[in-house]
């Protein structure tokens, strides 16, 4: 943001304390135009000194935590860890993510699981408050929490130890197989997930070890996916992000702390009430072909225009698309093909909730391979056969983004709800 | 509609936390809100969960026995059971926790804050997975190796102070164990005080590469301490750790690390 960060005289809040605000302050028209375009035009700067004034009248200069615009730091901000609801769901995502699959080893048994939760979720409860953790040998490592979130999945065979198989839910497994699948085994599945998320990739460096350490005689390692989006201060927040096709992608989303968000997400019985379940698939962006793809075209298989993630027959990124509308030759301006067609039902309940990362790792295919990269692609649901599959399957079926995705990793995990102080995730599965 | 934390976080039971923490409680509401992520309760949540300890495996002092709340002397004679309902605990202890071994011996950490507004001396610890305890401090031996000893005279905390057990520093050995410290094991300690008076407190174990102390042949074989750490011995190379553990008998002497 080329802006300058002068503020105007008499307005109550900067310009940057709106900014960290964000939602908070009402950007109307910001989210009307969309997406980081608005920020390129310029328009932020004027937006947000007209919005200072609105909301904060015209009190004097110099209040607030930054009268001068420097900023207070990011660093210290924590998310709670204590709660009905797991931290790390119900959030706007952080700028980083890591999500570590473990298996237990064979003589963890339901004691070893309970004694290993317990431990690992005081691990969790002090390094997201910005504490070090017991036996913590880098302690000064977890000064700077930076809203870390460590949320706990558990897939079949843990529940199966912990509780039996009547305790596993369902749709607890695999996914059907789909025909564009090339799974690798290697980014299947998993027994335990920890996603350790944060603004700061040495946070999660930091408690990710920790949890490793403490995990290590009850587990081990299966896999690990590192993803990324916009660090903080880069964009608005609550700008969609933009995925390495460079598509604006999660514009259709139910939004953390919505009505349509926690209908989609939570489930109400058992001992998951209050948790959720996790779809975990790895979507490798083949860029090499994309490349090869001219604007128009790449505009045609998601529906969308490039610049603002607004339908090909919308304006604002927030549009409707228009399935009707079709174009003089009397072809669907949307195409039947298209990915952001495809990728909804005409059933309101065949919907899901998108928590989406970048990824880009070294790559493995010899030496003209120079990228390996793509979309951790997460989805919340209360119920993965009646809201992710039947989308999923229309997505096998027919998505020209296909030519340019595979997915090489797919893991399903049952995500239990929060706990109290003095508990543990996991508790309600355990007994 | 935001979830909202149906259990009312102050009724939980867990007592006081170690006052050097509570200053470092206001920082985060401020930031929460700046970040822009509403939840609610978040002020009260992350207050809250900043001085209450946040799993079950955390434990805090549970009680002090004895009525020398106040400091002074107890009459001999006194019934400690009784006075132990009317005291107030004259020391906690935060965040404790001790070292996983499947061997013979391990330490136990922690911080212990002296609520009182005399000094406290400890003089002893017991737990009953031990068969013996012991204070140790580590002081230099002036040739750049850390050397481990007993302290004979106890840990004094002065008024309103705390005494800080971690490794490489002031511990509690536990030693002659009576079985396998697991990680996840929850281990009780009690603290007794120049006074007569104990506090009692709960130990989680956790697996810890460091603490790699050797700690004398009498006691016990070495190798089975470090059953947890993967082969990490580095602090084993010197040599000539074995040194210095000739006398033993009823005493535990001195350990060269």
């Amino acid at each position: 943001m080329g802006s300058t960060r002068a503020q105007r005289p008499g307005s109550r809040w900067s310009r940057r304390q709106l900014l960290l605000g964000g939602a908070a302050a009402g950007l109307g028209a910001a989210a009307a135009i969309g997406a980081d375009q608005f920020v390129r035009s310029g328009g932020l700067a004027s937006a947000l000194d007209s919005a200072a004034e609105a909301v904060g009248g015209a009190g004097g200069a110099g209040e607030g935590p930054d009268a001068r615009g420097g900023g207070a730091l990011h660093g210290p901000s924590t998310v709670p860890f204590s709660g009905e609801h797991q931290a790390g769901i119900d959030i706007v995502p952080q700028s980083f993510s890591s999500y570590i699959a473990l298996d237990l080893r064979p003589e963890t048994d339901r004691d070893a699981i309970g004694r290993m939760l317990r431990i690992l979720t005081d691990d969790a409860a002090r390094l997201t408050q910005g504490e070090a953790a017991l036996a913590d040998s880098e302690p000064e490592l977890a000064s700077v929490p930076a809203r870390l979130t460590v949320t706990f999945g558990f897939g079949p065979e843990l529940v199966r130890r912990a509780a039996g198989e009547q305790a596993l839910p369902a749709w607890l497994g695999p996914l059907p197989a789909f025909s564009i699948d090339r799974l690798e085994n290697r980014w299947n599945d998993g027994d335990l997930l920890l996603e350790v998320a944060a603004d700061d990739p040495v946070t999660i460096a930091h408690a990710s070890r920790m949890l490793l350490k403490d995990s290590r005689r009850f587990a081990t390692l299966r896999w690990r996916q590192d993803g990324f989006r916009r660090a903080v201060g880069s964009e608005r927040p609550g700008t969609t992000m933009r995925n390495l096709f460079g598509q604006v992608d999660g514009t259709v989303n139910a939004q953390p702390g919505t009505d349509d968000f926690a209908e989609l997400v939570w489930i109400r019985d058992g001992w998951l009430a209050g948790g959720t379940s996790y779809v975990i698939r790895r979507i490798r962006m083949e860029l090499d072909t994309w490349d090869e793809l001219d604007r128009p075209g790449r505009e045609a298989s998601i529906g969308r225009r490039l610049d603002t993630g607004a339908p090909l027959t919308g304006v604002n990124e927030h549009d409707e698309p228009d399935f009707s509308a079709t174009n003089a030759a009397g072809f669907p301006v949307i195409g039947a093909f298209a990915h952001v067609r495809r990728a909804r039902s005409d059933n309101p309940r065949e919907r899901f909730v998108r928590r989406t990362y970048n990824y880009e790792i070294a790559p493995s295919g010899g030496p003209d391979a120079f990228s390996d990269a793509g979309l951790i692609f997460g989805a919340f649901q209360a119920d993965v056969s009646a809201q992710f599959v039947p989308i999923q399957r229309r997505l096998d079926e027919l998505d020209l983004l296909n030519e340019w995705t595979t997915p090489v990793g797919s893991a399903v995990f049952a995500v239990p709800p929060g706990c109290a102080p003095g508990g543990f995730i996991g508790e309600t599965l355990l007994g | 509609m935001l979830p909202t934390n149906p259990m009312p976080l102050e009724s939980l039971t867990a007592p006081v936390a170690d006052p050097a923490e509570a200053s470092g409680m206001a920082r985060t509401s401020e930031q929460l809100r700046a970040s822009g992520t509403p939840r609610p309760s978040t002020r009260r949540a992350s207050r809250v969960a900043r001085t209450v300890r946040t799993a079950a495996i955390s434990a805090v002092a549970v009680l002090a026995l004895a009525g020398c709340a106040s400091g002074t002397e107890a009459a001999p004679g006194t019934d400690t059971s009784v006075a132990a309902e009317q005291s107030a605990a004259i020391a906690t202890v935060t965040d404790p926790w001790v070292k996983a071994t499947d061997g013979d011996m391990t330490a136990v950490f922690g911080v212990v804050t002296n609520t009182t507004g005399d000094e406290l001396v400890v003089v002893s610890a017991s737990a009953e997975i031990a068969g013996v305890v012991e204070l140790h401090e580590t002081v230099d031996d002036g040739s750049g190796s850390m050397l481990m000893q007993e302290v004979d005279a106890g840990f004094t905390i002065p008024a309103h102070g705390t005494l800080t057990l971690e490794p490489g520093g002031d511990h509690i050995m536990l030693m002659q164990l009576t079985g396998e410290i697991v990680a996840g094991d929850v281990i009780a300690v009690t603290l007794e005080f120049a006074d007569g008076s104990t506090v009692q407190f709960e130990a989680p174990a956790k697996d810890y590469s460091g603490a790699n102390e050797n700690y004398g042949g009498d006691h016990g074989e070495h190798d089975g301490e470090h059953g947890d750490d993967d082969g990490e011995h580095g602090d084993h190379g010197d040599g000539d750790q074995h040194d210095e553990h000739g006398e033993h008998d009823g005493d535990s002497g001195s350990a060269a690390i």
